[in-house]
């Protein structure tokens, strides 16, 4: 039934209907954003960005052939115009003047405090030491990274969203992880001893 | 263990695929610090949309959308790009040609299509294939034919026109016609009769032997006035192969060499006044060397005047008679069945030869315009599939 809906749906946006695609896209936005918000570390930029993907997606609807799910497709999508403006980022430096990275406003989160105060400072500080660590890494480990352990996909749905091989994607996952590892602990972030080091930004990007 | 087994078994440690204990007691601390990386990896909260973006993205959404029945079923087809430049150099060739010759009205240009055609016709028939590339080609042929026709269009109506000019106008009219016969002397004989018959005579003549059959060059000196009655009658001496004709008009110079002619005459008169007057020999002698120079210039223009007055009084005109070409007939109604099936062979063969090189010509002849439309098509296609840039932030 789900499936049959996805298929009409489906079929209504590749005539042109804005609604179908809306329909279609609304339980994978949120993902999506998560995608490109992780990858650029900035809300605000990370919006846009999926916000240019998802118009991009739904003009381009006609590639969409069904070789993968459309939620890999539309991931796909969102990687590399995540990508696009990392590197048009890095080509524009003066363009951007908050150009550090997970500055600006934090984004709400989902997550419940149902914790005292203290552990939600020290979960606060760990959150900001893996951010920071993750924006030390380059866009393409980062988004293996980000692919397989933030958002807990297959390896083969990480190989089809960032186009490279199976073992490509397992080599950078490796790479990524040995340096974030590397990172977090010579920032000491191990010990709730030195949090407060990090909380005064003991690095930047 | 190599760093390749040590990171598969990391990994495979990490995905449950591997019990922990198995791994080396030196990657323990690796397989927990990892870990600890994954799991905070995994702990990062979930951000929300920020607020007002679904709004925003169904706005511009249905933007989108709006603006797709513009953009077409087939705008990225690589077909539209190459039609729209297509076009454009249809539109720039034809504003071209008008730009050009502005007076060219419709029938002048049928005449000229018409006189191009005979020699452009096996080219466009052969090269059918290469499509529009032999149509402009017709239509290049017209065009570059064109001043050629237009001369000769404006010489024959021009005497019509002011027929009290034709006795005074000094027009030098060559014509040459070949014309297949079926005998050879006996052609070469009858032009030599025709040519007296028309008040004319034979300036000179060749008869020569070439691959086995007679070839005749005659060249025939006949009056301008019965110039086109001496080709109508050669040409019906067999098959026309190829006629043309040229007039070279003369007047100009004709009535500049008799203008000097006259400026020399009063000179040499005035001279000979002088030399009678002359009072000692040396101013005698002056004059009679100025005299000399001139009678020199006097005489040598005189014989171009008369060399101008032969030249326009008697049109030339070269018959050039060529033998019956054996054709080779598909029927074969002669010859044994071997020779036959050769003849057939080589003439299919020297078609499909003289075919292929047409082709080949009309190919080379598109391949500038073809350039010239990949290099506006791929203009618009960049054009069109040009990168936006991500929005700043």
């Amino acid at each position: 039934m789900r499936v049959a809906a996805e298929a009409d749906l489906l079929a209504a946006a590749r005539r042109g209907d804005p609604d179908a695609f809306s329909a279609l896209i609304a339980p994978l936005q949120g993902r999506a954003f998560n995608l490109a918000f992780r990858m650029l570390g900035d809300a605000d930029e990370a919006a846009d960005v999926t916000q240019d993907a998802l118009i991009r997606a739904f003009t381009r609807l006609r590639d969409f052939r069904g070789d993968a799910s459309f939620a890999t497709w539309l991931h796909r999508i969102v990687h590399n115009t995540a990508l696009d403006a990392l590197r048009w980022r890095a080509r524009h430096p003066a363009d951007r003047l908050d150009a550090s990275f997970g500055d600006g406003d934090p984004p709400r989160e989902v997550a419940a405090t149902s914790e005292g105060p203290e552990d939600a400072a020290v979960r606060a500080d760990e959150r900001r030491a893996i951010e920071r660590a993750l924006a030390a890494l380059t866009p393409e480990f980062r988004a293996a990274v980000v692919l397989r352990d933030v958002q807990g996909l297959d390896y083969d749905e990480v190989a089809v969203i960032t186009g490279v091989s199976l073992g490509t994607v397992k080599s950078r996952l490796h790479r990524a992880r040995a340096r974030l590892r590397a990172l977090l602990t010579s920032d000491g972030t191990a010990g709730p001893s030195s949090t407060s080091r990090v909380v005064d930004g003991g690095w930047t990007s | 263990m190599t760093d390749t087994e040590r990171e598969l078994a990391l990994q495979q440690a990490l995905d449950g695929e591997l019990d922990a204990s198995e791994l080396p007691a030196d990657m323990q601390d690796e397989l927990a610090a990892t870990r600890r990386v994954v799991a905070s990896l995994r702990a990062l909260p979930a951000a929300d949309l920020p607020a007002g973006f679904e709004a925003r993205l169904r706005r511009h959404l249905h933007q989108a959308a709006a603006a797709r029945p513009a953009r077409g079923l087939g705008w990225r087809s690589p077909w539209l790009y190459g039609g729209v430049a297509a076009a454009f150099l249809v539109i720039a060739a034809g504003v071209g040609l008008v730009a050009v010759r502005p007076s060219a009205s419709g029938a002048k240009s049928a005449a000229v299509a018409r006189i191009a055609a005979p020699f452009h016709a096996p080219l466009i028939g052969s090269a059918g294939s290469a499509g529009s590339a032999s149509g402009g080609a017709a239509s290049f042929a017209a065009q570059s034919a064109a001043p050629s026709a237009a001369t000769y269009a404006a010489a024959a109506p021009a005497p019509a026109a002011s027929p009290i000019d034709v006795s005074q106008r000094k027009i030098i009219e060559n014509a040459s016609i070949t014309v297949e016969v079926a005998d050879v002397n006996a052609a070469f004989q009858r032009v030599g009769d025709l040519a007296t018959k028309a008040g004319g005579y034979i300036a000179g003549s060749d008869l020569s032997r070439q691959d086995g059959s007679l070839h005749a060059s005659v060249t025939a000196r006949v009056p301008s006035g019965g110039l086109a009655g001496f080709t109508q009658s050669v040409a019906a001496l067999g098959t026309v192969i190829s006629q043309g004709q040229s007039s070279n008009d003369v007047t100009q110079q004709y009535i500049d060499l008799n203008g000097r002619l006259q400026a020399l005459q009063a000179e040499r008169t005035a001279y000979l006044g002088l030399l009678s007057k002359a009072s000692n020999v040396a101013d005698a002698l002056k004059v009679q060397q100025a005299l000399t120079d001139v009678e020199a210039q006097i005489e040598s223009l005189t014989t171009q005047i008369q060399s101008l007055d032969r030249l326009s009084s008697l049109a030339t005109v070269n018959v050039m008679l060529e033998p019956l070409s054996a054709q080779p007939s598909l029927s074969g109604n002669g010859g044994p069945f071997g020779k036959r099936l050769g003849s057939a062979l080589a003439n299919s063969w020297r078609v499909l030869a003289a075919a292929g090189s047409a082709l080949v010509v009309a190919v080379v002849w598109a391949l500038p315009w073809l350039v010239l439309l990949a290099v506006i098509s791929g203009a618009l296609f960049w054009f069109a599939h040009r990168r936006r840039g991500p929005p700043a932030a």
